[in-house]
């Protein structure tokens, strides 16, 4: 029987993560340096990648400072991002709440690049150079919003569900090569963004295991990215405190 | 830098009991519980493959208990053998097949009695006996068949989707004393629950999963991980594993 180590660590893997420097990417990454990777991380901010390179377990880490947003940022990662055994694509953005009728179609159009069409992008230039391994693991940070569409948030769950939708296709194309696609399907995290984004206390208190800090909610990104893993593709992992089991009363 | 676990992924110090622990998912998460430092209570009807795992665990204060969980009555009594638990591992299990047609009432009610009636009343006499510890996890064996139409399955589906249709609302109730609940929903994986030994039963499986047959060992490795901390704040969900599994 495989050892628990063998199941459950990361030794010897390479791993991108993307947008590395805040919130759950930051806390992954910690956590999966802890755990025996060699991490690439990626941001735009590169006082806190540097930071975060301080901070990380072992030796032989790199930072790429870049945007992902922008082709020559993509071309950059493609560059320096080899022999990848696993990623995490924490990178996207909350945006704010609009009410539907009040929503522009260049904030819809903003919300629908950065959380769905970067990170299908991203994904198809590194298989297309070739960097990712046969049998790797690729983990994309998806919201619980894909699935219960709270109001005022047509933009942000809209592209968190496109995502979602588009790498269950994705995962078949890549599945002859063993590489792996899951989602992890997330509640209310307490990150920076999180806070700065005006959800009422109300709605937080809904979710009856509480409001987690990012260090908590690490576990099913490493449980994909590790060999426990690999039977899993085309999956989600739901970690929302109870918070989708509920009806809301009112709106 | 060490080569262990992490503190959130590690079992040392819980206490974790495994129903249907003398064989197949069960007997497995047992022995990678206790391989990642947990003491197994293993709960089984047949004496001898219990303690055979018994003996294949290494050392540790872990007990056996020889007990029929369609024995309702009984339940009550056996739940207070318990020590207070860290997690609950429901790997009981049957998969009993028969087109509709021909479904005898019994089959419906065996599926229901060992799949459903069994972990639920469980879980409720653990609750009522306060046997969990503070941020205790429940685990539960659902199946792709609770999602899927496959020809032969009906009783065996509607279990599955009743064990899920269970975990929802247990999730708030048991969420008032910080305890977890979830499932596991897998694809077929060799163990002897199916009744079939020969490799061509499997085999047809094989090709239906994009990444193949799973092991036992795969969906044992979910189950310690949602036993543990390193699944804290995951509650009432499911994982699927599947190896990929398509239905188009």
């Amino acid at each position: 029987m495989a050892t628990p180590e063998q199941l459950f660590r990361l030794d010897g893997k390479t791993l991108l993560i993307c947008g590395a420097s805040s919130g759950l990417g930051r806390a992954i990454a910690l956590d999966a340096a802890r755990l025996g990777a060699q991490l690439i991380v990626v941001a735009r901010r590169e006082a806190l990648l540097d930071s975060l390179l301080a901070e990380l377990e072992g030796q032989g880490h790199r930072r790429l400072c870049l945007d992902l947003a922008s082709e020559e940022g993509r071309a950059l990662l493609v560059a320096e991002a080899r022999n990848l055994d696993g990623m995490v694509y924490a990178a996207g953005s909350l945006g704010k709440l609009v009410p539907f009728h009040l929503l522009r179609e260049d904030l819809l159009e903003e919300q629908y690049r950065a959380n769905a069409l970067l990170p299908l992008l991203v994904t198809r230039a590194l298989l297309a150079a070739k960097a990712v391994r046969n049998g790797a693991s690729l983990v994309y940070l998806v919201s619980a919003g894909a699935r219960i569409s709270p109001p005022a948030s047509a933009a942000y769950s809209g592209s968190k569900a496109f995502l979602a939708a588009a790498l269950r296709s994705v995962a078949l194309d890549v599945v002859k090569k063993q590489i792996r696609i899951n989602s992890v399907m997330y509640g209310y995290v307490l990150t920076e963004a999180m806070q700065q984004l005006a959800v009422s206390d109300e709605v937080k208190a809904m979710a009856p295991l509480g409001l987690p800090e990012p260090e908590a909610v690490t576990g099913a990104p490493l449980f994909l990215l590790s060999d426990s893993g690999r039977w899993m593709t085309r999956s989600s992992m739901t970690i929302d405190a109870g918070l989708t089991l509920r009806q809301k009363v009112g709106i | 830098m060490n080569n262990r676990l992490l503190p959130k992924q590690s079992l040392a110090g819980k206490v974790i009991a495994v129903t249907g622990a003398s064989s197949g998912i069960g007997a497995e998460t047992a022995r990678l519980a206790a391989a990642m430092g947990a003491t197994i209570i293993g709960i089984a009807r047949d004496a001898g493959r219990l303690d055979a795992l018994h003996q294949s665990l290494p050392p540790g204060e872990h007990r056996m208990l020889i007990a029929d969980l369609t024995d309702f009555a009984g339940l009550a009594g056996l739940v207070r053998e318990l020590p207070k638990l860290d997690a609950l591992v429901c790997a009981a299990g049957v998969s009993l097949l028969a087109p509709l047609r021909l479904l005898p009432e019994s089959l419906i009610d065996k599926n229901l009695d060992i799949n459903v009636k069994s972990p639920v009343m469980t879980v409720q006499q653990c609750l009522k006996q306060g046997r969990f510890n503070e941020e205790a996890s429940v685990v539960l064996f659902s199946s792709i068949a609770a999602h899927t139409g496959t020809e032969g399955t009906c009783a065996y589906s509607m279990s599955k989707a009743a064990l899920e249709g269970f975990m929802r609302p247990a999730a708030m109730e048991l969420a008032r004393k910080s305890v977890r609940i979830n499932s596991i929903a897998a694809a077929i994986v060799r163990t002897p629950i199916f009744g079939q030994n020969d490799d061509s039963f499997f085999d047809q499986y094989r090709e239906r999963y994009p990444l193949g047959l799973g092991e036992p060992v795969d969906v044992a490795a979910a189950a310690v991980f949602l036993a543990s901390e390193a699944s804290r704040y995951m509650t009432g969900s499911t994982i699927v594993m599947d190896g990929g599994s398509t239905w188009v």
